[in-house]
């Protein structure tokens, strides 16, 4: 990332040469990961700070999915 | 020639036997960007214009700009000037694809961010008389706000509907070059779409949605340090960034005055 904007929660950060938008959510998600994190212990951090997921979905897997997203955006790096 | 493209000295360099029909139009076209004497060259731009066929082929393929046609080579010529200037300054200037209009009595400029090929020129040509015409198409900010002048010629259709375009001398226009100081004091998003209906709509973006528009509208940008804050920073300067939705150049005429005061 070679910049970002942070206003009300949600950011912009440039990676490489493309401005990618991140939500309230993915902010969280980013700045938990400055370390290796446990995908079930991130998703208990999201659920803590913004509420259980809609009913059927598990935190978890949303988690992943949302993880997965921001690393095929070079935001993150999964194992 | 060298010819003042932002501050950036570029020089143009013409052979080949027909080189005079370039040469002896250069001066008139940028006469609002001329350099300073004997200023040294921080780029170059090559070119070949010959009747040999060969000739312009070897020029091509040793990197020379060519063409078969004056009016094109002028064309191409200004675009690969504006792009030499651009390079010059990666990573120092925030560039954004703008036209920009100053308010001759202030100087004060508003920046009009829009596409190549979506009515800069028009917009320039519509709404510059009675005020300095700082750019059609490139509109370079320096950290404290001021606005380097790119008065360069226009590429302007023969006719509304012509396929071609002849590169045109900013006076011949009625343009008028900057005398004086210009600094940025507006930002706006040109949307011109034919769908639109009614009078031109203004919206003031948030500073998320300014930079997600205009970072794809700048050059060089992460070249920069900081380059996102550098830009948020310019954004919430001038009060947000305003995005313009209109279908002829003329509906923005109320916003315009706005922005930079009514013309005298």
């Amino acid at each position: 990332v070679l910049d970002r904007v942070d206003r009300q929660g949600e950011a912009v950060v440039l990676v490489d040469r493309e401005v990618v938008r991140l939500s309230p959510l993915a902010v969280e998600l980013v700045d938990s990961c400055d370390e290796w994190t446990e995908a079930s212990d991130l998703a208990r951090a999201v659920v803590a700070r913004f509420g259980p997921p809609p009913e059927g979905v598990d935190p978890t897997e949303a988690t992943v999915e949302a993880l997965t997203a921001l690393h095929d955006r070079g935001l993150v790096e999964l194992d | 020639l060298v010819v003042n493209a932002f501050d950036v000295p570029v020089e143009v360099l013409v052979e080949g036997d027909r080189a005079d029909e370039v040469t002896q139009r250069l001066p008139s076209l940028w006469e609002f960007c001329e350099a300073e004497v004997d200023v040294a060259p921080e780029a170059t731009v090559l070119v070949t214009f010959d009747h040999d066929p060969q000739v312009l082929a070897r020029g091509r393929e040793a990197g020379r700009l060519t063409r078969d046609r004056p009016d094109d080579l002028l064309q191409v010529l200004t675009q690969r000037i504006t792009l030499s200037a651009i390079d010059a300054r990666a990573g120092q200037h925030l560039m954004l694809h703008a036209c920009a209009l100053a308010d001759p009595g202030s100087g004060a400029t508003a920046a009009f961010v829009a596409p190549g090929g979506t009515g800069k020129t028009t917009f320039v040509r519509t709404h510059a008389q009675n005020r300095w015409y700082v750019t059609d198409e490139t509109t370079v900010v320096l950290g404290d706000g001021t606005v380097l002048p790119y008065p360069k010629p226009l590429s302007v259709r023969r006719t509304p509907s012509s396929p071609f375009k002849d590169e045109t001398a900013p006076s011949r226009l009625g343009l008028t070059a900057p005398s004086g100081p210009t600094h940025l004091s507006a930002l706006c998003l040109l949307e011109r779409t034919d769908e639109h209906v009614g009078p031109a709509r203004v919206e003031t973006l948030g500073t998320l949605d300014a930079l997600i528009a205009l970072v794809p509208q700048t050059s060089h940008l992460p070249e920069m340090a900081e380059p996102l804050r550098r830009l948020a920073a310019l954004c919430e300067s001038v009060g947000g960034v305003h995005r313009v939705t209109y279908r002829e150049a003329a509906q923005v005429a109320g916003v315009v005055d706005e922005l930079l005061g009514g013309r005298a």
